[in-house]
């Protein structure tokens, strides 16, 4: 299954343009989608979700033409969603709130309903707090009932907005892994701002700016598209000069080292670096034209 | 099955008990009254026609604003209109009950006044006739509840209009000569408390049952409006 | 200085906040329409008796139209202003102020002062915009002159003392319940007429409807809407009923700074 969008425009009332012309193709698997906050990501993932309606433009998930309303009562059928804000009712119990979500989604069969609810509190580690309310949960694991009623219907769209923000490492980590062992038979769209969750998961990528789509293609892409751009300078403690991005500054005692993305002013104590994807990601939002001047990728859109 | 316990359980403690504790404490408050010798007959009239309406429609625009998983269900194959309005009709049966059950204790021990139009007829049809004192005005406030929690998608703005809304039927029907009959016919909420010996209360309570149904349909609709939908108002 | 310049920091932002919540301004503008609605469709006869003002003494019609709208505006107040505390724990903003170095007795003056003039000005304007009707149809200052010792002495005082208490109350007891507490208390302590069977404080000095005020000061004889008389007050009644109210209000306000404190002391 795929998804295909074409000139898709949102404008919010008060003429806020929320999406400008967004032509993105998003295959199976995992899916990245990184952005600036404020470039669109989460009105296109509330399109894509059927809970808002675009103001024009083309829209297909698999065969289901996604710009009606049949069409997005059929996708709400194949979907799960994960919203950034997960709301909850607090005097749920985590198994009494991925039950009625279940019967919400259609799982009418009580029994089945049942253990496929079992089986997900098993899956996100939630099997011995199952019974105990809602409020009393932590950020995470109020996450993890999010992924947990995403799946509920084992849905072949699962659109994830921002899903490991305010978790700590270890739940962080245990969350990108859970991602992306659901990424094999399905669309699995993440969307964030956090680099590092994409690099660890997704091997395709969008980048959205001002509702725009700037960059779509692979990971190796992007970072390929950086090498030569990204330098190590060390300093006795004056900030490198030139047409450049501190992307992280380490106090060494008597040195500073920095790692910068762009073109110093001189190269004298620069050491040239292997890039990654946040660096690739930094150099595209610099400027996105010149980013892939060089090699005239067909996958930039500007 | 299952839907309908969940509904109810979502709607909590509030729903279920709030018409239950203020037909209590009303009753309580009339035995009081009963004791210090004041006429309590017009008091559990405006006990049904008064005061349990406003607690059901300010009941109800919470139920119908209040959602904290609101962007969760707008992506649910069964529409977030349909589970709203299920809610609804769950809080109206509910308060509908407690108030008929209520009514009709009134009614078997002679508790209740009776405007004029009805006041001679036969015990069984009394207690028929009797339910319009209250469920015109108890669906009129929870539609009118209703549109305007969808309008203004904001519970404070809800609550205080529907209670200014209240509060001026209280005082600006009770002015005398004021309004022609067409309006007071349509608009006067409070007939059977304040103006029981009119000969337009069957009009007047068919006129606003009439209403109120011709407005649920109408807050169905706004509730179509997603986008509307997930802006909850900062003031709340 | 420095409390100073909080304590007007606090006041201006919380005025802020009220004065553009939109569950201010409709209740207000729903009964301005009410108002017109009764002007437009009154018999020509009666419209002609409530808006030709100059067939009247001045005096009457400032205090009557006083008395008119204090009957029923501050039930909209109180109720209003009755979510103010609870809404900064709801918001979450609470935990962050108490970390804050203003003192709690600082913060909570100048919210009580904030949120009071806010939602005090639609009333303000509702009723101002009948005094310049006045003045307009009669050429007659002595109409303002009279409205803002109208003011001050029947409305402001009792203002004061519900914005006390809904801002108090709501921190104890639920929001909804309070605010229905409070009408319940409006039409049994002020418009109730007294002399019945039941106990009431309408009629008594303690009443913020403001009819000693209206009494002792403008001679006022009923209160508007209720037809309920007011009993005769000399100056000096009229004098203790507005100190009472803003003894009261200060007294609420202190003890609800101290059983804040006392809660905060136990976390």
């Amino acid at each position: 299954m795929d998804i295909e969008i074409k000139a898709l425009n949102k404008l919010y009332r008060g003429n806020v343009q929320a999406l400008n012309n967004l032509d993105l193709t998003i295959p199976n698997g995992m899916y990245g989608l990184l952005g600036p906050n404020g470039a669109g990501k989460t009105t296109l993932m509330r399109i894509l979700a059927g809970i808002l309606r675009p103001t024009s433009g083309s829209l297909s998930i698999g065969s289901h033409n996604a710009t009606t309303e049949k069409g997005r009562t059929a996708v709400k059928r194949i979907l799960g969603y994960l919203p950034q804000d997960l709301g909850v009712y607090p005097d749920l119990t985590a198994y009494e709130f991925l039950d009625y979500i279940g019967i919400l989604k259609g799982l009418d069969n009580r029994q089945a309903r049942q253990r496929r609810v079992n089986e997900l509190l098993e899956l996100v580690a939630l099997s011995d707090v199952a019974k105990r309310r809602l409020k009393t949960f932590s950020g995470g694991m109020k996450r993890r009932v999010g992924i947990a009623q995403a799946l509920l219907n084992d849905p072949e769209l699962l659109i994830v907005d921002e899903p490991t923000a305010g978790l700590d490492p270890e739940e962080r980590i245990r969350f990108r892994n859970m991602l992306a062992d659901l990424g094999g038979n399905r669309i699995v769209l993440l969307s964030t701002h956090i680099v590092e969750d994409i690099a660890q998961t997704c091997q395709k990528l969008a980048i959205m700016q001002r509702g725009h789509v700037i960059f779509q293609g692979t990971v190796t892409d992007l970072v390929t598209a950086t090498t030569g751009k990204v330098w190590t300078i060390t300093t006795q403690g004056s900030k490198p000069t030139g047409d450049l991005t501190v992307v992280s500054t380490m106090n060494m005692g008597a040195t500073v080292q920095y790692r910068v993305v762009g073109e110093p002013a001189s190269l004298e104590h620069a050491v040239p670096t292997q890039p990654g994807l946040e660096d690739g990601y930094i150099w595209l939002m610099r400027d996105p034209a010149r980013a892939f001047a060089r090699d005239g990728s067909a996958n930039l859109a500007v | 099955m299952d839907r309908f316990r969940y509904e109810l359980r979502l709607l909590g403690w509030r729903v279920t008990l709030t018409p239950v504790l203020v037909a209590l404490g009303l009753s309580i408050f009339a035995l009081i009254l009963q004791v210090v010798d004041t006429e309590i007959k017009r008091f559990f009239t405006a006990s049904l026609e008064i005061i349990l309406p406003l607690v059901v429609g300010l009941l109800v625009t919470t139920v119908t604003t209040d959602d904290p998983a609101v962007e969760l269900l707008l992506t649910m194959p069964r529409t977030y209109a349909s589970t709203i309005m299920r809610r609804l009709f769950i809080t109206l049966l509910w308060a509908a009950l407690i108030t008929l059950l209520f009514s009709s204790v009134l009614a078997l021990f002679n508790l209740w006044f009776l405007p004029r139009q009805i006041s001679t007829w036969a015990k069984p049809s009394q207690l028929l006739a009797g339910q319009l004192i209250w469920l015109p005005t108890l669906l009129w406030f929870s539609a009118v509840g209703f549109v305007i929690a969808q309008v203004t998608r904001s519970r404070a703005t809800s609550i205080m209009l529907l209670s200014s809304i209240w509060i001026f039927s209280m005082f600006v029907f009770g002015l005398p000569l004021l309004f022609p009959d067409w309006l007071k016919q349509s608009l006067y909420l409070f007939t059977s408390t304040l103006s029981p010996q009119v000969d337009y209360w069957f009009t007047n309570r068919e006129i606003i049952l009439l209403t109120a149904l011709l407005l649920i349909p109408l807050g169905w609709l706004l509730l179509r409006s997603t986008e509307g939908l997930l802006k909850t108002a900062s003031e709340d | 200085m420095y409390q100073f310049s909080t304590f007007w920091g606090v006041l201006r932002y919380e005025f802020r906040m009220q004065i553009h919540r939109r569950a201010l301004w409709i209740p207000f503008g729903f009964f301005l329409l009410v108002l017109l609605g009764i002007l437009l469709i009154a018999p020509p006869k009666l419209r002609d008796e409530l808006l030709q003002v100059s067939h009247y003494p001045m005096r009457d019609v400032v205090i009557n139209w006083t008395n008119q709208l204090n009957s029923v505006l501050p039930i909209l107040f109180g109720v209003l202003l009755a979510d103010r505390l609870p809404r900064d724990r709801k918001t979450r903003v609470e935990e962050l102020l108490t970390t804050l170095p203003v003192p709690l007795s600082l913060r909570l003056t100048g919210k009580y002062l904030g949120t009071v003039l806010a939602t005090m000005m639609p009333i303000f304007l509702i009723y101002f915009g009948g005094i310049l009707y006045m003045l307009i149809s009669t050429g007659n200052f002595m109409s303002l002159l009279w409205a803002l010792a109208a003011f001050a002495s029947v409305m402001l005082p009792g203002l004061l003392f519900i914005g006390a208490f809904s801002l108090a109350c709501p921190l104890f007891i639920w929001t909804p319940v309070y605010q229905f507490l409070f009408v319940g208390y409006w039409f049994w302590g002020n418009l109730f007429p007294p002399g019945t069977a039941i106990p009431t404080l309408s009629g008594t000095i303690l009443t913020p409807i403001g009819g000693y005020a209206a009494s002792a000061f403008f001679q006022a004889q009923f209160l508007a809407n209720t037809g309920n008389q007011i009993p005769p007050a000399t100056v000096s009644q009229g004098i203790s009923s507005i100190a009472l109210l803003l003894v009261i209000s200060v007294l609420v306000l202190l003890t609800l700074s101290g059983l804040m404190q006392w809660r905060l002391s136990r976390q």
